[in-house]
């Protein structure tokens, strides 16, 4: 991935938990967003792969009476090519689909009769799909399932499918016919309502197009759709928040840690590009406005040679077009206001924009303690986005997005701190970054190409004390080239060649720099300088992967990806293989194996700081897992994984000169189980459960713990239609509690009147399990087409305090429990034209 | 993505304005408050050049006189970015018998086999029961009680460096010049009194050119020594233990508070309390001063 370059800043080392002082709660719960403030506790679901999504749907608007929910399909059906057809170009089978309460495909009708192979092919296959039925709005307001009649356009076509163009997901290739064609499934190149079609008695009729995405290339892929993102509570709707919910993503407040790897282990993508932030001070809510998520995929492992630069997962978040028709919105709560709009330009050109603004500052000032400090600049943070989006009927799409994002803050401290006298004077911050994004996805001939290119600005400055002073530019793009060749009726190649590259100014004095993870609080005795330095980072990688279909149901993808990282002038070279097998057709068996590399972070290979001969270093990802579709609305998602960690970066045994050398090692291993309810009375629901271990070794020392190594990670996360526009949800979690390192001691250091703290073995103890119960009430009032809904997340509701580490005196001698989560309220209201 | 850095900030920002669990100005048990190195050749020089003498002399403190057993190292300090500095090959070791109310002192000689850059390090350890031990595989001090010793050290470097002087500044209580006095008690005439209900406040007028030049043209360096002011007292009611003056500091003086209500929490007439004030310059030159007070109804 894209590393930031102020990642794993050496002034970071101050912040540990272990000696997290006592901690007002008006600054956590205003600024720091612990695990507590990033609770989620509305309903979302873990799709499984293969999956639906409606182009119909909005996820703006509530419910109103009448309104139909189509029918999301949960199994697809491959549709072998008949013997005797030879397609040449796409063609398609146009079918009525009569989907039962049950979600079960009771009819099937030709609508437009064109290749009778073809259609018959088409009809035999879509009889075995699986739909979670349509819902349709009571005059209550609460939903019950119907039966309905869809268009179905079965496509087949040489070329590559516009769903996994747009998800970044291949297609698999069809039962194979001919010597001289492929088919895929996939939606049409430009898809078209139909009109109504006449229905059976008693039934509804839902008018719309049904768009299948192809099964991911990846043995697991969890998605978010952008209906479950914005009804997730606790987060307030905040769609990177809501992969928490999902099977393998552990407790965090900050970086998501995903299957037991590090945050900067793993890697967000927004449309396609790395993005330098994921969260406004460092967790309190990411800077993308979650009206504007299309939906979140999550690579927990095993994932596609696509991606590549990191050994954890990978989360992909899709932007959605602007809408079709001009469309406002306002969202304004306790912490943040937001403004989005979007309107059509002409038929094929389309914009949106929103823009959002802390509220923080504006009561800061009341809840600090007296003379605590002066108030420079209260927090403050915003973010933009804008989309100009244009589609052409024949499939080609362009689009420009522009996003950004700014937190600063400014304190002057009158005294010294009443425990640590080098923590005084200003401390100050600012942390922004400024992005714009080209996107091109178009067809030549067969193949099917998608380009993009990303240019953008971060800058940071930091001051804290006399002792601490940073400051970083930093101009990078990133650029994508991927084509997806069809090559016979049984294979199709994805090829790609994808690069990142950053400039760096800066200059920083601070703490010498430890490794991200294992590292001890208080830990770094030297200050270190570096002087306006300039820093250079390339990273070019291409990568193929062939997907076969050697018998119906059973893809298999392997894979290849060459990266380069020029700061270390080394190569990493990561074979990669996985595949799926329907043993029936409502049962997935998956397998994966492959090799990822990730490169250092900047300053670990930057000398004098670091050592400029370090090394890349690698995971070996193993799983393997079934998905089962019990009964329509109910799946159930098991897998198990290892994952093996060699060459891995650590510090000398006392940080000394080189720094950084490549002597640890690391394992991974557990299971994780995943379950979607969505019932046909307004209840839906998701469980997940994860048991993990996630271990490392430093040097030559003994196996220990991760930092962040969870045993147990439950997550129950429902929501229920209560009718009359009230919507209730919940979420209960319990997780295990996180690795401590005990100190069992201090030594004074007279020069700097300072206490350093004598740990005890790394990781050895652990916090109490976190258990906690979130609360969502929504109420939403239909105003002509436009709505008003008033909410209320209640977040830990019966106030668990759920210590997380400990806090210390300035000796080390005394320690008490620090509150890792509060009772926290936040009533908004949001309104749409 | 990782997004710690304002985090970072804003958690040190809670350090700053969170209540201690245990107030760091209030002297309860034995405690190092410093140590100062001076040269044989000019005892305001504060290091040392290979083959060179000096003098190491520590600061141990209590609200009360209490008896222990020492034991300093002095070694050539390991490179080592992280946590406590590690000690490697010593050459010298010493045992001590003494009280807080002495001064605890050695004489030494940095060996001449030192390298110019080569750094040094002084620990100390002080066990009020049993007598102090070193294990050099661990780096830990230990009591032969089983109880924790107080730990402190000192790391010394060739680099010039003079030691601040605390002797010329003016320290008042309310407002009057606070002189020192030998073995005072709260009958010694001029020894300042706060009464139960009363608030005292302490001043440091800074005097003499304590904070040097650094030469350092590096980034963000500071063009002169920062100076870090310790003060604590055996009684209650300081109303911080930490003050500075920055090299920019628009002011060269600071206030304190004596609350004489929080003082009191001893049912006494009257107490004699102590205040020790010690100086850093944060390059290993220091210095200190203490002077009494009696609290009274």
């Amino acid at each position: 991935m894209q590393t930031p370059l102020y990642r794993g800043a050496p002034w970071c080392v101050l912040f540990r938990r272990e000696t997290c002082p006592r901690v007002p709660l008006f600054v956590l719960t205003l600024l720091t967003s612990p695990p507590a403030l990033a609770d989620l506790n509305g309903a979302s679901r873990q799709a499984p792969a293969p999956s639906a999504s409606h182009a119909v749907e909005s996820a703006m608007e509530p419910p109103r009476p009448g309104e139909l929910t189509p029918p999301s399909m949960l199994h697809y059906e491959e549709a072998p090519i008949p013997p005797n057809v030879a397609l040449t170009a796409p063609e398609s089978a146009v079918l009525s689909l009569t989907v039962g309460i049950d979600g079960k495909v009771n009819d099937v009708q030709v609508v437009k009769a064109k290749n009778p192979h073809l259609d018959e092919a088409a009809a035999k296959a879509a009889a075995k799909f699986v739909f979670t039925p349509a819902q349709r709005v009571k005059e209550d307001g609460t939903s019950e399932p119907v039966a309905v009649v869809i268009q179905f356009e079965y496509w087949f076509q040489p070329p590559a499918p516009e769903a996994a163009e747009t998800t970044n997901v291949a297609a698999v290739v069809n039962q194979p016919t001919s010597a001289q064609t492929n088919a895929t499934k996939s939606p049409p190149p430009a898809p078209k309502s139909a009109g109504p079609l006449e229905t059976p008695d008693e039934e509804e009729v839902f008018e719309g197009v049904a768009t299948v995405e192809a099964p991911a290339r990846e043995p697991t892929k969890r998605r978010m759709e952008k209906t479950e993102l914005v009804r997730v509570a606790g987060t307030r709707g905040d769609p990177l928040r809501a992969i928490e919910v999902m099977p393998g993503v552990g407790q965090s407040g900050g970086e998501p840690i995903i299957r037991g790897a590090s945050g900067y282990e793993s890697t967000v993508f927004l449309d396609g590009s790395p993005v330098p932030f994921l969260y406004h001070f460092g967790g309190l809510t990411s800077f993308v406005h979650p009206r504007l998520v299309d939906h979140v995929d999550l690579y927990p492992g095993n994932f596609s040679a696509r991606y590549g630069r990191v050994t954890g997962g990978v989360i992909e978040t899709g932007l959605r077009k602007p809408s079709d028709e001009f469309s406002g919105m306002i969202d304004l709560n306790l912490i943040d206001t937001s403004l989005l709009l979007e309107t059509p330009l002409s038929d094929n050109w389309s914009i949106a924009v929103a823009g959002r603004r802390s509220n923080i500052d504006l009561v800061f000032e009341n809840v600090v303690p007296d003379g605590a400090f002066d108030v420079v600049a209260a927090p403050v943070y915003f973010d933009y986005q804008g989309i100009l989006q244009y589609a052409a009927p024949s499939g080609t799409e362009f689009r420009v997005a522009a996003f950004g994002s700014k937190d600063s803050l400014k304190f002057v401290f009158a005294e010294p701190s009443s425990e640590n006298a080098e923590l005084r004077g200003t401390l100050r911050g600012e942390v922004e970054f400024h992005r714009l994004q080209l996107l091109h996805k178009s067809r030549l001939g067969d193949v099917k190409q998608r380009v993009q290119l990303g240019v953008g600005l971060q800058t940071l400055t930091q001051e804290f004390g006399p002792n601490i002073k940073a400051y970083f530019d930093i101009y990078e793009f990133d650029t994508r080239a991927e084509w997806d060749l069809p090559l016979g009726e049984k294979l199709a190649l994805v090829a790609g060649l994808d690069a990142t590259g950053q400039y760096l100014t800066g200059a920083y004095r601070g703490p010498a720099a430890s490794t991200q993870e294992g590292s001890l609080a208080d830990e770094s005795s030297d200050t270190v300088v570096v002087d306006e330095a300039s820093i250079t980072l390339l990273s070019p990688a291409a990568y193929v992967e062939l997907r076969a279909a050697p018998l119906p149901g059973w893809l298999l993808v392997p894979g290849v990806r060459v990266d380069y990282y020029d700061q270390i002038r080394e190569v990493s070279i990561n074979p990669r293989f996985s595949q799926r097998y329907s043993l029936t057709s409502s049962t997935v068996i998956k397998q994966g194996i492959g090799l990822y590399s990730q490169p250092p972070i900047y300053h670990e290979a930057y000398a004098p700081i670091g050592n400029p001969d370090i090394e890349a270093y690698h995971s070996v990802h193993t799983s393997l897992g079934v998905e089962q579709q019990l009964l329509a609305g109910w799946s159930v998602d098991v897998e198990g994984f290892h994952k093996y960690l060699f060459n891995r970066i650590v510090n000398t045994p006392q940080g000394e000169d080189p720094h950084f050398i490549n002597d640890g090692e690391g394992r991974i291993y557990g299971v994780e189980a995943g379950s979607t309810y969505q019932s046909d009375f307004g209840l839906s629901g998701q469980l997940a459960y994860t048991l993990s271990r996630s271990e490392r070794r430093d040097r030559d020392e003994n196996w220990r713990l991760f930092d962040q190594d969870q045993t147990h990670i439950f997550n129950l996360a429902a929501t229920y239609e209560l009718g009359a526009g009230w919507e209730l949800g919940t979420r209960f979690r319990y997780v295990s509690g996180n690795p401590v390192t005990p100190i069992e001691g201090s030594v004074y250091d007279t020069a700097r009147a300072l206490y350093f703290p004598l740990y005890g073995a790394i990781n050895s103890e652990r916090d109490p399990a976190f258990n906690q119960l979130d609360v969502r009430v929504q109420k939403t009032f239909t105003i002509g087409s436009g709505y008003i809904a008033a909410y209320l997340d209640v977040q830990n509701v019966y106030n668990s305090a759920n210590p997380s580490g400990y806090t210390y005196s300035y000796d080390y001698q005394t320690k008490e429990a620090s509150p890792g989560s509060f009772f926290f309220p936040n009533l908004g209201i949001r309104g749409k034209l | 993505m990782k997004r710690t850095d304002l985090a970072c900030a804003v958690t040190l920002l809670s350090v700053a304005c969170g209540d201690p669990l245990v107030d760091p100005q209030t002297v309860i048990g034995l405690r190092v408050l410093g140590a100062q190195l001076t040269s044989s050749a000019d005892p305001s020089v504060a290091h040392l050049s290979p083959g060179e003498a000096g003098t190491l002399r520590w600061l141990a403190v209590a609200e009360r006189e209490r008896n222990y057993r020492a034991l300093t190292l002095l070694c050539e300090a390991r490179p080592s970015s992280f946590g406590v500095p590690q000690c490697g090959p010593r050459f010298l070791e010493q045992q001590h018998e003494g009280s807080t109310t002495e001064d605890l002192a050695f004489d030494f000689v940095l060996p001449a086999s030192f390298s110019k850059d080569q750094e040094w390090l002084s620990f100390v350890a002080l066990c009020e029961e049993g007598s102090p031990r070193w294990n050099k595989h661990t780096q830990r001090f230990s009591c032969t009680s089983g109880d924790q010793p107080v730990t402190a050290y000192y790391q010394g470097t060739s680099t010039p460096n003079h030691n601040p002087d605390a002797s010329d500044d003016t320290l008042r209580f309310n407002s009057k010049p606070w002189p020192a006095f030998a073995n005072p008690s709260c009958e010694t005439e001029g020894l300042p009194r706060l009464k139960r209900d009363a608030v005292a406040t302490i001043r440091l007028d800074v005097k003499g050119k304590d904070s040097e030049p650094l030469n350092d043209p590096s980034y963000a360096a500071a063009t002169n020594e920062a100076l870090t002011y310790t003060h604590v007292a055996t009684t209650a009611g300081l109303s911080r233990a930490f003050s500075a003056l920055d090299p920019d500091a628009q002011q060269r003086h600071f206030e304190l508070e004596l609350d004489g209500d929080e003082a009191w929490s001893d049912a006494q007439e009257q107490r004699l309390g102590t205040f020790y004030l010690v100086v850093s310059d944060g390059r290993g030159g220091s210095d200190w001063l203490s002077r009494h007070y009696c609290l009274h109804k």
